[in-house]
């Protein structure tokens, strides 16, 4: 378990500006979880790691690892980083130049408050290292590795202490495109095996919806929505979610009438049946998230009006792209340009008009500002 | 797992009660630390800017004497109304130029031919760069004397034999002299500033000028140039600062020739033939200086970190276009040849000759036959001598060691900590830069004579005390560009895995930092055992060093003897920079 309680942290500029790097981060992590922090640069998100490492001190709030609080500022208790038992892993992976591998992963042991044998030592390290499958790589000199190499020995180093939260701050980020899929498969399967909770730092969407328990959508040191892969990528709550993850159009639009779990948007040009979220009501200003892949187009005379059916607006392709596994096309439509992801046997040429369906369930409703 | 995990379950039980034992809940972890930052700050105060005080108190005390009572202006009012004091900073300041600009020429010349021409044995130059650290300004001063002596010396019966009687009559014993052997001194220095600055220089800048329609000449001027001045500006300002009062060029050539220099005027009032020094004219001379030199301080900080900002613009990975020198490439070997020698070969023949032949008398062929070791054996005879050893030696280890543990710490708390007065650090331990070797010898003085408490005034540990102090600017900055090349996350990741703060240093950071630590425990060892101008001013009969026997013998008219020491010397410091520039060619390949 770990607890995040109200964080705060100001950084003062060379220039004498203020930035706000955490404004009141909290969450709960359930055991064994993998709790993704996902934002842009900037956001905060490493901050927060670093403050659960113990490398940064936050100006407020309360931070507790299992059942001890290691840092918490009313009460003033601020337990050192070399005393809080965490394992992490570093963006450049910080493996120690003038040591072999053996000898990177048995640092941990090595510092630990109580002597253990050579023996115990050989012992823990070839388990660390037999859980990364890097056996047989003890004497390498660590200069020696690839990036691959690097990236398991690192997370060798940081497990070898069995410790209660891993800490993983970007850790795929250096690798390849080919590694770091077969990376990313690879450290979910070691975090389920181990059952150990995770706190996982990254800008990547990709890397974020595919690994993790729960995602946190970080913006300007705020945690902007928090759940499961597949509702932060369905439920958007905010513009800035639906625009960071995935791709995604915008049609700025009213509601007209809200009834049930249905409300009636007027768009430009018409009108859109969309799924009703918490807290808007009718006259709200609002914009209707549609992702390009939700988008069907037909051909402008076979669409007729259809109470029950999906939304449709009449368009025009302004452009269509053909990326092999999808024909993107730009479509003129309700005052915008949107995107329509079709199956790359489908062909509009530009000028043709046309006609966009979307199901009403996979138009988001969201506040126009915020 | 035991005591963090403990410790946490207890404060969150016992409310109120702080689970680690630390003053102030901010005072845990790298980088938020109090303890370090405020003792390092108290301790560089003492040893930097206690000493620049002393002397500016001194200057206003009537006895010249830091802890007496009494101001006054009269020490200011005698200095500056006398003739002489003008003619002396007049003199002092073409010696400081002259020599500074000779010795950049000659640098910059050479780092362009080295870094961006196809000049042949240019990795051979890089290799041997450091050679001429061997032949300090007392014996390359020593040494040219011996080569350029009226009638007798080598060159002069040379320039006779060539063009007549007339030109034996080049003389050395003048400013125009000693420019020359002090700029020759300069070059090794300058050499190291201005050569990354031409190494580094992106190229791209310069094609862009030549299709941009600049010719060769416009190119170096209008581009190459602009990005070399920041590099020029700081060697400049370092170079003036050490030329208006280093002691041993004006000690063994103007002395002789009666040309008076600041630090010459200084170190006779500090010696009188009778009674107790001026203390208070010494004072007021040195803290006039001083306001010079505050200023020229502030110059070379502006300088320094402008071009750090330069560095940043250009980027790494390119190889810089070489400029082909053609049918001129034997000359420009030819030229960085003539350099060597004039610089290190020959001073060295010419104290090897003294110090073999039985009486001096330039190089004659009939001393062939009389030639023999009698000097060498005299002197390893000599007690004295033995005792100069041992001081030197014990001197140039405590230095280097201390030196190299101060800047170590002082470097990884300025680049390390993120309180924002560390600052301050950094200008503190640059100080030093600013106070010229004997004025700091002076200080020393102003100090320890008086202050019994700490009863280290006439032993070696006030030489080795001295040598700490001005050379801790250039270690501090060694150091800093160590520590900066360390990621922060390899500290973090053993903070991480439980180390402590002195677990961290011990097994993380003097680890990977060790070529540099190696190379400057060696740098300083070398220029402890040759360094003059502090010593001078601190030596009494029961500490002397061989620089300071060497120059005595030198000054009482036994060259022979002072030659065949400052032959050993050169030999050991030869060894030990031969190791240098093992070492740092060893470091650059990791």
């Amino acid at each position: 378990m770990l607890l995040a309680d109200r964080l705060r942290k100001e950084f003062a500029l060379d220039d004498g500006r203020i930035v706000t790097a955490m404004d009141g981060v909290s969450f709960r992590i359930a055991p064994g979880r993998l709790y993704t922090l996902l934002g842009p640069s900037g956001c905060g998100k490493t901050t927060t790691l670093r403050s659960i490492a113990g490398l940064e001190t936050p100006d407020r709030g309360l931070i507790a690892i299992g059942d001890a609080v290691v840092f918490d500022s009313v009460r003033r208790i601020l337990v050192p980083a070399n005393r809080r038992k965490i394992g992490m892993v570093f963006q450049s992976y910080a493996i120690w130049p003038h040591m072999d591998v053996y000898e990177n992963v048995a640092f941990p042991l090595r510092v630990a408050g109580e002597r253990l044998r050579e023996s115990d030592v050989a012992a823990r390290v070839a388990k660390a290292l037999a859980t990364v499958r890097m056996e047989g790589f003890e004497r390498r000199p660590a200069t020696r590795l690839s990036g691959g190499q690097q990236q398991r020995l690192a997370l060798a180093r940081a497990l070898v202490m069995e410790p209660r939260v891993l800490l993983l701050d970007e850790p795929l980020s250096n690798l390849d495109a080919k590694l770091r899929e077969s990376m990313r498969l690879e450290l979910r399967r070691i975090q389920k095996a181990l059952g150990i909770t995770t706190v996982y730092v990254t800008h990547d969407q990709t890397e974020a919806l595919a690994m993790s328990d729960v995602v946190a959508v970080m913006e300007q040191g705020r945690i902007v929505q928090e759940g499961d892969p597949r509702s932060i990528y369905l439920r958007p709550a905010t513009r800035f979610v639906a625009e960071f993850i995935g791709s995604t159009n915008f049609i700025a639009g009213k509601i007209m009438r809200a009834s049930g779990a249905e409300a009636l948007v007027e768009i430009e040009g018409g009108t859109l049946r969309c799924a009703l979220p918490n807290g808007l009501a009718a006259g709200a200003r609002v914009l209707v998230s549609i992702r390009p892949e939700d988008v069907t187009l037909r051909a402008a005379a076979a669409a007729a009006a259809n109470q029950g059916g999906p939304n449709r607006i009449r368009g025009r392709i302004v452009e269509q792209i053909f990326l092999g596994s999808l024909a993107d096309h730009v479509v003129a439509a309700a005052g915008a340009e949107l995107r329509a992801w079709c199956h790359p046997s489908s062909a509009f040429v530009p000028g043709t008009e046309v006609v966009i369906e979307v199901d009403p369930a996979r138009c988001v409703l969201l506040p126009e500002k915020a | 797992m035991a005591t963090g995990h403990e410790h946490g379950r207890l404060a969150l039980a016992g409310g109120g009660s702080i689970a680690m034992p630390q003053r102030g809940w901010r005072a845990a972890g790298a980088g938020r630390g109090y303890a370090l930052p405020l003792a390092l700050a108290a301790l560089l105060l003492v040893l930097t800017v206690v000493p620049v005080l002393t002397v500016i108190v001194s200057s206003f005390r009537p006895s010249g004497l830091p802890l007496s009572d009494g101001w006054t202006l009269a020490h200011f009012a005698k200095v500056w109304s006398a003739a002489s004091t003008y003619r002396l900073v007049a003199d002092t300041l073409i010696f400081a130029a002259g020599s500074t600009a000779f010795g950049i020429a000659l640098a910059a010349i050479l780092a362009w031919l080295v870094e961006r021409t196809d000049m042949p044995g240019r990795d051979l130059f890089r290799a041997g760069i450091l050679m001429p650290m061997a032949t300090p300004p007392l014996l390359l001063a020593i040494g040219w004397v011996l080569l350029m002596s009226p009638s007798i010396g080598i060159i002069p019966s040379l320039l006779g034999a060539l063009f007549g009687e007339g030109a034996k009559a080049i003389g050395i014993y003048n400013l125009p002299g000693m420019i020359f052997v002090q700029g020759l001194a300069y070059v090794p220095t300058s050499f190291l500033m201005l050569a990354p600055a031409m190494r580094n220089m992106d190229p791209v800048y310069e094609e862009a000028a030549r299709t941009a329609g600049a010719a060769f000449g416009q190119t170096l001027r209008r581009v190459s140039f602009p990005f070399l001045v920041p590099a020029l500006l700081s060697v400049t300002t370092l170079l003036m600062i050490v030329g208006m009062l280093t002691f041993d060029v004006p000690a063994v050539i103007g002395q002789r020739g009666n040309v008076n220099v600041m630090s010459s005027e200084i170190f006779n009032l500090m010696n009188p033939a009778n009674g107790l020094p001026a203390y208070g004219e010494i004072a007021a001379l040195n803290s006039s200086l001083f306001v010079l030199l505050a200023v020229g301080l502030y110059v070379y900080y502006r300088a320094t970190q402008q071009s750090e900002r330069f560095a940043t613009i250009s980027g790494k990975g390119y190889k810089a276009a070489r400029f082909r020198l053609g049918r001129w490439r034997p000359v420009a070997a030819g030229f960085v040849a003539l350099y060597f020698a004039l610089a290190v070969v020959l001073p060295f023949l010419a104290l090897l000759w003294t110090s073999l032949v039985p009486y001096f008398a330039g190089f004659q062929t009939k001393l062939l036959a009389q030639l023999s070791l009698k000097s060498y054996a005299t002197l390893l005879g000599d007690p004295r001598l033995w005792e100069g050893v041992v001081n030197s030696t014990v001197i140039a280890t405590a230095a280097a060691v201390a030196t190299t543990a101060l800047a170590l710490f002082v470097a990884w708390t300025i680049v390390r900590s993120r309180l924002r007065w560390v600052r301050i650090l950094d200008a503190m331990s640059m100080i030093p830069i600013s106070v010229p070797f004997l004025m700091m010898g002076v200080a020393l003085v102003f100090i320890f004579f008086g202050l019994r408490a700490i009863p280290i005034y006439g032993t070696v540990w006030i030489i080795a005390l001295g040598h700490l102090i001005v050379f801790l600017p250039l270690a501090a900055r060694m150091m800093q560009t160590g520590v900066l090349q360390v990621h922060h996350e390899l500290e973090e990741a053993a903070s991480v895995s439980g180390a402590t703060f002195l677990e961290n240093i011990r097994r993380v950071v003097v680890p990977l930092l060790q070529p540099t630590i190696f190379a400057l425990l060696i740098w300083l060892v070398v220029h402890s055992l040759r360094e003059f101008s502090v010593a001078v001013m601190l030596v009494s009969r029961k500490n002397e060093v061989l620089s300071t026997i060497l120059y005595s013998l030198w000054d009482q008219g036994e060259p022979g003897q002072a030659a065949a020491i400052a032959v050993m010397l050169m030999l050991v410091l030869g060894g030990l920079v031969a190791v240098l520039t093992w070492l740092t060619r060893a470091g650059r390949e990791r």
